[in-house]
């Protein structure tokens, strides 16, 4: 046991370093991304200007539901179906086949190196947002909002880290499976309520949504921060997130075991 | 020597449909993701529209046109630049650039036109319907000299754009790691689809002034709609011919500092 978490840490330390490697870049990437969200809070202040009432939002709280998102979105997403995709298609993938561990494994320890750097970097824009918006946004948590909250953080990394392992499976079958990023991202983004809380989609869409496993890693943490869920709405969607990671792992393992059989490469 | 280039190009074009057309279905999908992705901004300006009457002064037509005038500089860089621009940093990194370097062509020429990404076609349809849905609301009549503008706009636009993105690629002479440096130049110009008095003066002065951003759709959409007089739109071709000088001569600037990464 001790020797099996040895390996894995060791996988986790590499990560690590090569994304100290690439700090730069990643604030640099960090800011970058931050232009939309400012573009889309300069957006919304502008309506509230104008004297209008956005569904059930005021104007600090629309503010903190794009911000406080934007930062669980961060924490809890995986984009590393980009480079399995490029593995498989370059047949560089083959090396993991004759390793002591298995490509899901490595690539979850991975990612979670990566995310644990995004974290602390992904402080800085959402500091100097809090910084300009700082009596509008400040709200902290109770520990049973806390605890939710981090309970559902795993889930929807969880289900992230599903969903990218899936795309790198439909490339075994797919030559071309970069579509089915923009695929994901698509549906990510009407889907999880990033560009929209989805309180204000019409009435079918949101019922559609509040099943999907989109909601998982902005809508649904970013309202139980704010208070906008009851206790049971809460449990209900810990609930529903956990059947979609128990769903995503049957199908996604099924799908792994299956793709792999189809990969054939050549090289020296 | 026109001619020269003209046939140069067009079998530039030739071989990107070709290679296009290797994989079909990839073709097809690329170009059903374009139109979801057009849904996707246009679901979210619809639901915002659907919460208020006007955007900073901007009725929903309006917004619109902005829209449909940022589409349509998006797809025709896209088309004819964006990926030969983010190749520049392949050529660079890999030592490919020698390879054009000897050719006897002009390098800047051969390296921002080798590519044509045809199957990007279905962006420019997307911007024609949202000209007609835009002009609809907003009674918008139609004239051969209106064409004219919106044509003299797109250009300026499009050279405005892909130039500040040719000047940020280029400092991959100085520092190697700058893959996917093309998201500033997306999301920054992105800003350009709502329109300016959305922003605080501070930010519609940089966005101005500083980093021509507006002039890439938000302008443009003034000046067709009747917002703003033909000072803007002098100034829109100005910028364009300043802006194509500075990225032009930046760029030979930068290639000096070139050194081969090939053995």
């Amino acid at each position: 046991m001790k020797h099996i978490l040895h390996k894995y840490w060791v996988i986790f330390t590499i990560g690590w370093q090569v994304a100290i490697l690439y700090r730069e870049e990643l604030i640099l990437w960090r800011i970058i991304d931050a232009i939309p969200l400012l573009a889309m809070i300069v957006l919304w202040v502008s309506v509230y200007t104008s004297g209008n009432q956005v569904g059930n939002f005021t104007l600090p709280t629309l503010l903190t539901y794009y911000v406080m998102g934007s930062l669980f979105d961060s924490i809890v997403s995986t984009h590393f179906e980009e480079e399995g995709v490029r593995e498989v298609n370059q047949g560089t993938m083959a090396r993991f086949f004759i390793r002591p561990f298995s490509y899901q494994r490595h690539s979850l320890m991975n990612t979670l190196s990566w995310r644990l750097l995004t974290i602390m970097l992904s402080t800085i824009p959402i500091l100097f947002f809090i910084f300009i918006f700082y009596r509008q946004l400040f709200i902290i948590p109770s520990p049973s909002q806390l605890l939710l909250l981090i309970i559902m953080g795993v889930l929807a990394f969880c289900i992230e880290f599903m969903l990218s392992l899936a795309i790198v499976a439909g490339s075994f079958f797919f030559e071309q499976a970069n579509s089915f990023m923009h695929l994901k991202w698509i549906l990510t983004g009407i889907f999880s309520g990033s560009l929209l809380p989805l309180s204000l989609y019409p009435h079918w869409m949101e019922r559609l949504s509040r099943f999907l496993p989109f909601q998982f890693g902005f809508a649904v943490p970013i309202e139980i921060y704010l208070g906008q869920t009851t206790v049971n709405q809460a449990y209900w969607s810990v609930l529903l997130a956990f059947i979609w990671v128990i769903t995503l792992f049957i199908t996604v393992n099924w799908l792994w075991n299956r793709s792999v059989n189809k990969f054939t490469a050549v090289g020296n | 020597m026109l001619s020269h280039y003209t046939k140069l190009w067009l079998n530039f074009a030739r071989t990107s449909l070709l290679i296009k057309l290797e994989y079909k279905t990839n073709f097809l999908l690329q170009m059903i993701i374009e139109v979801c992705w057009a849904a996707v901004t246009f679901f979210t300006l619809e639901i915002m529209f659907y919460q208020t009457n006007s955007l900073a002064g901007w009725s929903k037509g309006e917004v619109f046109m902005i829209y449909a005038i940022y589409r349509l500089m998006t797809a025709i860089g896209a088309i004819l630049f964006r990926k030969n621009i983010s190749n520049l940093v392949i050529l660079v990194n890999t030592g490919e650039l020698d390879l054009l370097l000897t050719k006897p062509v002009n390098i800047f020429f051969m390296i921002f036109n080798r590519i044509i990404s045809i199957d990007r076609i279905s962006q420019v349809v997307i911007s024609f319907l949202l000209f007609i849905y835009a002009s609809h609301l907003t009674h918008l009549v139609w004239s051969l000299p209106r064409i004219l503008e919106v044509l003299v706009l797109t250009i300026c636009g499009v050279i405005i754009r892909f130039g500040f993105s040719i000047i940020i690629h280029s400092f991959v002479f100085w520092f190697q790691n700058l893959e996917n440096i093309e998201r500033l130049e997306l999301n920054l110009f992105g800003t350009a689809r709502f329109p300016r008095q959305a922003f605080p003066q501070f930010l519609q002065n940089l966005f101005t002034i500083v980093i021509p951003i507006m002039f890439t759709a938000a302008i443009p959409a003034e000046i067709i709609l009747g917002k703003t007089g033909p000072l803007l739109f002098v100034s829109t071709i100005i910028l364009a011919i300043i802006s194509a000088s500075i990225t032009y001569n930046f760029f030979y600037f930068a290639l000096r500092h070139y050194s081969s990464a090939s053995s």
